[in-house]
């Protein structure tokens, strides 16, 4: 076990090392430049001034060895445009997407896995209808025309939800103030996870359903039940896992829509700005950040598989 | 030494009232659109007017929106708009536009007058004015921001700007001298409206790098201004509370929260819910608002304009009657409906008519007139092809024509000028690009033509020697007229207003004739209100913001 995952750390630090040197070849071979340079009331000759401040006046290569070196030392950089620190600002803005997509994700969960097993056990009838109704959707619907759909809805037309922002400002800090403004990005980027994970868990339950020994467990005279809690979820949950995990990155990158429309001070809106400006800090910095929590989280999920279904051995 | 004189500035009337020729103006529009369905009653009215019928009202918190992060809150480091938007209410310029007459009247100063060789600027600061910690406000501190400001190592926005002062000098503790290398009679202008250039304090920041005075420029900047700084939260919002010392007076309202809202339509939904109290809206919003009871909407002339730029690196564009043809050929009334809703002035001169002072109404815009723009070409020696497309010596009359994704607008006028070139047999090969891409095809000269929205604060006709003079900063095209050199050159320094404004008027003839740009117009703002938040100037953009301290929420 800690070889393993001795192993898979080794693992995680290359990929990361592929993903921002991706990163930063893309960022210099996409058309443009930093915005900043771009500013006609600067003259060539300070527009020169402001590229050895920011140091792109050194070749490429020695501009790609100086960000690796300082963040080794987990020095991400100062951000062109915004002139601090690009881990502050991630450090700023982590949490709220943490929680977007966290509180997202069980949501989610706590929907699609009811739901995948109802309509799985009832297959063809019109509960399985229903079920597939919400899936396909909830995958269909664009998350900013249902973001703004639920604004004018909830904050425009009823006015009981705060249709932006992550708390009130120049309000103290409240859990209540905080959960109202949490329910309608949180049920926005939910949707799509939750309508896909329900049909992998109605899929995968129903494969496994199949199986010989659920049907030795109804032979034995096993309740319903018990054939679906005991012998038959649980194996289904596998595949479903998985696919918790692979979608993670895409709770968070598919955080970008939600964060604009809702006005949400989490990272992805960070990465986009950046990217817009081409502030070369922020984008490495933010791309290193999400990459790190996607391995973490596919380690983790590795690592339930071993929890999930004993059969699977990690070494 | 030159005598000094007083420098006519125009009398700052404190609120705005309403001369009787506006009010009947917009009496008599009110009249019509009552009449017509499609105008909006309120945009006829101007708030600042309706303002004035009630004693302003103290507290309350006021939300404005901005797009992005609004950082470093430091006016030399930056021109980035959010971060101007929050610094133009926590800073304070020495100078600032009078929303009636449009010209520069004194802010931070009291006043300031001019040598009369134009070499010699001396400003007389507010001896009541003092930093949000406590200290007063003197000339050291005006001195001290513009020696930051030529720093070559802060790399300032504003450098090429003032890189025309010689020397900044102390007088006494509340009087300071700009001596210039040459008379520039746009220089209080220039500091009105230098991407909100206020003035910083150097008893905090002496001694610093600026570029590393990160609690300054992050978290606890201390201006002069309205309004301090009470809480940055990152991604979020800032907030800031009224200024009790301010030296015109504790603002009216208590505290002020600039939210970080991106999304334009939740920007909208946002006005109706009462979340934010003013914003500018594009016309695809109008039907949104304008039933809406709570909200007023005003519609303001703008400093901006709309236009294809050329490139004069190209040599098809040398020739003037291909670019009279490409104005001609053009039905702008059309494309103005289209992308703007018809509110806006089509484009004549360079100066637009917001700038009520310079602007030149004499012009006459190019009309629609196809077939003339066709015997213009054929004249010019272009013969149809057989595609329909325009030839000459076998080369194609088409070039690449670009627009950045940054505003619908900017698609819309692009793909109908494309169409109407097309009917007269030309072939502009029409591409979207990014931001990015089109600063950098601008700065180094490889576009072809490309749509063009200038949004440079021009209260002054001196911008245009940027835009126009041969080695001007912002030329990006390389038009070089030496009769439009000669008047800048001169009017840019001429002490006279009445002379000055002679010399602009005959460039703005010459560079008309000359069809220096594919012509567009002048857009109109859609500036919306809630109703309750009263005081609003009516200036275009954020220039309402130097008069934050006259704005009042009404209970």
């Amino acid at each position: 076990m800690q070889r393993y995952l001795l192993m898979r750390l080794l693992h995680a630090v290359f990929v990361l090392l592929v993903v921002v040197t991706f990163t930063f070849a893309l960022l210099h071979l996409s058309p443009g430049g930093p915005s900043v340079l771009f500013n006609p009331d600067l003259s060539p000759e300070d527009a020169q001034l402001l590229r050895i401040r920011l140091g792109l006046d050194q070749p490429i290569y020695v501009q790609y060895f100086n960000w690796l070196g300082a963040a080794a030392r987990l020095d991400l950089g100062e951000s062109f445009i915004l002139a601090r620190p690009v881990t502050s600002l991630i450090l700023d803005r982590l949490p709220a997407t943490m929680l977007l997509s966290g509180s997202a994700l069980l949501l989610a969960l706590a929907f699609a896995i009811p739901l995948g097993i109802l309509a799985a056990k009832y297959r063809g009838t019109w509960i399985d209808y229903i079920a597939t109704f919400f899936a396909v959707a909830g995958v269909s619907i664009p998350s900013f025309w249902f973001g703004i759909v639920l604004i004018l809805f909830f904050s425009v037309a009823l006015q009981v939800l705060p249709s932006a922002g992550m708390l009130n400002p120049g309000e103290p800090f409240s859990v209540v103030e905080l959960a109202k403004h949490l329910v309608m990005p949180m049920v926005v980027l939910a949707l799509g996870t939750m309508a896909q994970l329900t049909r992998y868990m109605r899929s995968s339950l129903l494969g496994v359903l199949r199986q010989d020994y659920v049907r030795t467990a109804h032979a034995k005279g096993l309740r319903e039940r018990v054939v679906l809690s005991r012998h038959a979820l649980r194996n289904a949950l596998v595949p479903v896992v998985t696919v918790v995990g692979l979608s993670l990155p895409r709770l968070v990158g598919g955080a970008v829509v939600i964060e604009t429309v809702f006005a949400w001070p989490g990272i992805a809106r960070l990465a986009v700005n950046g990217a817009f400006q081409r502030d070369y800090p922020v984008v490495l910095g933010v791309t290193l950040m999400v990459a790190f929590v996607v391995v973490l989280s596919n380690l983790v999920v590795d690592l339930l598989y071993g929890y999930i279904d004993p059969r699977i051995r990690l070494d | 030494m030159a005598s000094i004189r007083k420098y006519k500035q125009p009398k700052n009337q404190g609120p705005v009232k309403l001369t009787r020729r506006e009010l009947l103006l917009a009496t008599t529009a009110a009249a019509l659109a009552a009449c017509s369905p499609g105008i909006p009653t309120s945009s006829a009215a101007p708030s600042s007017g309706a303002s004035a019928s009630s004693a302003p009202v103290r507290g309350g918190v006021v939300r404005l929106p901005i797009f992005n992060e609004p950082l470093p809150f430091n006016t030399v480091l930056t021109h980035e708009g959010a971060a101007t938007t929050v610094m133009s209410v926590l800073f304070s310029q020495l100078t600032r536009i009078d929303p009636q007459s449009k010209r520069p009247v004194a802010d931070l100063a009291t006043n300031f007058e001019v040598s009369t060789d134009g070499l010699s600027w001396v400003f007389q600061l507010n001896n009541k004015a003092k930093w949000h910690d406590g200290q007063a406000v003197t000339a050291d501190d005006v001195i001290f921001t513009f020696a930051e400001v030529a720093k070559a190592s802060n790399a300032s926005p504003l450098r090429g700007q003032f890189a025309n002062i010689k020397q900044v000098e102390k007088v006494d503790t509340n009087t300071v001298r700009f001596v210039l290398s040459a008379p520039l009679m746009s220089f209080p202008v220039l500091l009105a409206v230098s991407n909100s250039f206020g003035m910083l304090p150097k008893h905090v920041l002496e001694g610093k790098d600026l570029t590393k005075a990160t609690e300054f420029n992050n978290q606890r900047p201390i201006g002069s201004g309205p309004f301090k700084m009470t809480s940055v939260v990152g991604g979020s919002h800032v907030e800031l509370t009224a200024n009790e010392d301010f030296y015109r007076g504790r603002p009216n309202i208590d505290s002020v929260v600039f939210r970080i809202v991106p999304d334009a339509n939740v920007r909208v939904a946002q006005l109706k819910s009462g979340e934010l109290h003013w914003d500018i809206i594009d016309s695809a919003s109008m039907p949104a608002v304008q039933s809406d009871r709570n909200l007023k909407v005003t519609e303001i002339p703008t400093v901006e304009s709309n236009f294809f730029q050329i490139n004069y690196r190209l040599e098809l564009f040398k020739d003037k009657r291909l670019r009279q043809a490409l104005i001609y050929a053009l039905d702008r009334q059309a494309m103005m409906t289209a992308a703007a809703g018809g509110r806006g002035q089509l484009m004549a001169g360079t100066i637009p008519p917001a700038v009520t002072f310079w602007h030149n109404a004499d012009l006459k815009p190019y009309p629609f007139d196809a077939a003339k723009a066709k015997s213009l070409l054929a004249e010019a020696g272009w013969t149809p092809g057989s595609d329909g497309i325009l030839t000459k010596g076998g080369q194609k009359l088409s070039f690449k024509f670009t627009f950045d994704s940054t505003g619908e607008f900017k698609k819309q006028l692009s793909v109908l000028a494309q169409q109407y070139w097309k009917a007269i047999g030309v072939q502009a090969d029409l591409q979207e690009i990014d931001r990015a891409v089109y600063s950098k095809e601008l700065m180094e000269g490889t576009f072809g033509v490309t749509m063009t929205n200038r949004r440079t604060p021009q209260w002054d006709p001196d911008v245009q020697n940027r835009f126009y003079v041969t080695n001007g900063g912002s030329n990006f095209g390389k038009y070089s007229n030496p009769k439009v050199d000669e008047l800048l050159i001169a009017a840019a320094k001429e002490v006279s207003v009445d002379k000055r404004k002679a010399l602009y008027r005959e460039y703005d003839q010459v560079i008309f004739d000359d069809a220096h740009v594919i012509h567009g117009y002048f857009p109109n703002e859609l500036s919306v209100n809630n109703v309750k938040l009263k005081g609003l100037p009516e200036v275009p953009g954020l220039d309402k913001l130097y008069y934050i301290d006259s704005w009042y929420l009404e209970k």
